[in-house]
């Protein structure tokens, strides 16, 4: 019971709508008449037996994974809960208009004071375009297939250019994909050798004539970067040509034999 | 220009709910229409006929220009029909409706300003996760190589195997087929019109719960979505709130369990709680229940957990343990989905590519 309970203390976070929403049910059930509240009790004891303890969680974290487990807190809807709780209590006095608009600004007051708002999550960030994902990813599939056609074309890139491009071209492949955000998990030798160079920022302990024989084995054609100097420097140096100089991601063009 | 094609998208999606949704009311006869009800009943109904069409070409194989193609003469012949049979029921509504209803009344605008404000919010914000990678990827591969879920999205390499954790689900191939039938790109489709969706539908059902629980008092049925959207705004304390969900990565199909199916599950035992011998009720339920899981695989424990802890005591309290055959019928859809996952993951269940 205690990893259930640990696990929703940490689904709200800071936010303590979730407790909120327990008192709102225990204030629901006592509105109630008998016939409801028996449906409610037992609903209560049924759910708890089948998902909220700890037989269920070891259960269900094996046959989805523990952390999936958050998942199941969606069947108790705290927002709905606390919004019923409420519109309950505005039903009950709603011949007294005054005393509904005092329920109804505390309730407004205590969701904004009690609760963290969207921007406050990772502060909000406006789309730079109607697809929703940075300028440079859609300016690089132009310069890529400006320069390739429609032909194979293979990248190597650097973590953050991966969570976005193939949303936007799935025509080109990757070298390298959910292994980096596994932390170089199941990548072949040629994998973490560009994803030293590219990622890690490594290149010291590679030298240029590994980094373009990785490249060439895993038949990379191009490699987009975040610009560095040092780092063109270094794909310079191992012969890539970089097709554009003044973005804030450079794209090289591997010249294979 | 985008954002018109978006708008009418949305409407076009909703319309498309609407009379599918009329149609199976009328169906199972349900005397109490309201366009709440039948957009959200045909919101599943939708989705449950595409997976009969999708499911056993996912598992074929074919190329999605196939489902493309079955699904541009079935869509609009369908669309016929059910509008013909829709039209009729619509007129009597609005009539019933502009008598019960005060358009002059306060929370209607409060509201509908409240959704718009949403809508925006939601539509502005900019947030990636590895799981967003994986499920637009997974539409823009489709789309670019012509397959059905036998490309991994991160990088475009080919499964050795058809991947059943999502293989299992036509909503992610629905998307891909509306792209290629309107030509618009799949980002937009997934993170505009179908984020809308999400959190227009996540409203629709608060409505429908005040609706059933607040039965006289029409005022009530507008005030308190306002409350839950007014918490769910500031319920962002981590990222695992279906708030957050909804905020953020309304596209995802596990945002519309959290934020539709968990809360049309419990408005339908609501009802079926008022009165367990009401068949309608039971059939839709059985409706959404074979439909969650096409649309959303977290919903395959979730779903038929939630309807027997709210039902299973309740056909016992009332002794009538005929009931119980639906509730069983219900479970079905979700525990055959179950299996076969299980299948999946212990390896014995492989369709190799």
């Amino acid at each position: 019971m205690f990893r259930v309970i640990d696990i929703f203390r940490q689904y709200g976070g800071n936010v303590s709508f979730h407790i909120l929403a327990l008192i709102a049910l225990v204030g629901i059930y006592l509105r109630q008449n008998d016939r409801y509240r028996k449906r409610l009790k037992w609903f209560i004891v049924t759910i708890t037996i089948l998902v909220f303890n700890d037989l269920a969680y070891w259960l269900i974290a094996k046959f989805n994974g523990e952390y999936v487990y958050y998942r199941f807190f969606w069947m108790f809807p705290v927002t709905i809960i606390i919004a019923i709780f409420i519109s309950s209590i505005l039903n009950e006095q709603w011949a007294n208009k005054k005393l509904c608009i005092i329920v109804i600004s505390m309730a407004v007051g205590i969701a904004f004071i009690g609760g963290q708002s969207s921007i406050g999550l990772d502060g909000m960030v406006v789309a730079e375009n109607i697809y929703k994902i940075p300028d440079e990813v859609i300016q690089i599939s132009e310069i890529l297939h400006e320069d390739a056609g429609d032909d194979n074309i293979v990248i190597a890139t650097d973590y953050e250019m991966l969570v976005y491009y193939r949303q936007y071209d799935a025509s080109v492949r990757l070298t390298y994909g959910l292994q980096a955000y596994n932390g170089q998990k199941k990548m072949t030798e040629e994998q973490v050798v560009i994803y030293e160079v590219l990622q890690n920022r490594n290149w010291q302990e590679v030298q240029t004539n590994d980094f373009l024989d990785s490249l060439k084995m895993r038949k990379v054609n191009y490699v987009v970067v975040a610009k560095n100097e040092e780092l063109n420097e270094y794909l310079l140096q191992a012969g890539l040509i970089c097709l554009n100089k003044d973005s804030e991601y450079l794209v090289y063009r591997v010249e294979n034999d | 220009m985008y954002v018109a094609k978006v708008i009418l998208l949305i409407i076009l999606y909703m319309l498309i709910y609407l009379s599918v949704g009329t149609t199976i009311l009328r169906i199972v006869n349900d005397r109490d229409f309201s366009f709440s009800k039948a957009v959200i009943i045909g919101f599943f109904g939708y989705y449950g006929c595409f997976q009969f069409v999708a499911l056993p070409l996912i598992f074929m194989k074919k190329p999605l220009h196939l489902l493309a193609n079955i699904w541009k003469v079935f869509l609009p012949a369908a669309m016929i029909i059910m509008l013909c049979i829709s039209f009729k029921i619509w007129m009597a509504y609005l009539v019933a409706w502009r008598k019960k209803h005060n358009w002059k009344s306060f929370a209607i605008w409060i509201l509908i300003v409240f959704i718009i404000v949403e809508l925006i919010y939601s539509g502005c914000n900019e947030k990636h996760t590895w799981d967003a990678t994986f499920y637009i990827g997974t539409i823009n591969t489709a789309l670019t190589t012509d397959t059905m879920y036998q490309i991994e999205p991160y990088a475009g390499i080919k499964y050795t195997v058809l991947n059943m954790r999502y293989a299992l689900s036509g909503f992610g191939m629905h998307d891909a087929v509306m792209c290629k039938l309107f030509n618009i790109h799949p980002l937009i489709e997934i993170k505009l019109v179908m984020g809308s969706i999400d959190i227009l539908l996540a409203n629709v059902v608060v409505y429908l719960i005040a609706q059933t629980i607040f039965t006289k008092n029409v005022e009530l049925w507008y005030i308190m979505p306002m409350i839950n959207l007014i918490y769910t705004f500031n319920f962002m304390g981590t990222s695992m709130t279906n708030a957050t969900f909804l905020f953020f990565r309304s596209y995802e199909a596990k945002a519309f369990c959290g934020n539709v199916i968990v809360p049309v599950v419990i408005w339908l035992c609501l009802c079926l709680w008022r009165n367990i011998c009401e068949n309608k009720y039971w059939k839709l339920l059985c409706l959404i229940m074979f439909s969650c899981c096409a649309i959303s695989m977290s919903s395959m424990l979730i779903a038929p957990i939630l309807v027997f802890s709210m039902l299973f005591p309740a056909i016992i309290i009332e002794r009538k343990a005929k009931k119980i055959i639906w509730l069983l019928v219900g479970m079905v859809p979700c525990a055959s989905v179950a299996v076969l996952m299980l299948l999946y993951q212990k390896q014995i269940l492989l369709i190799p590519i």
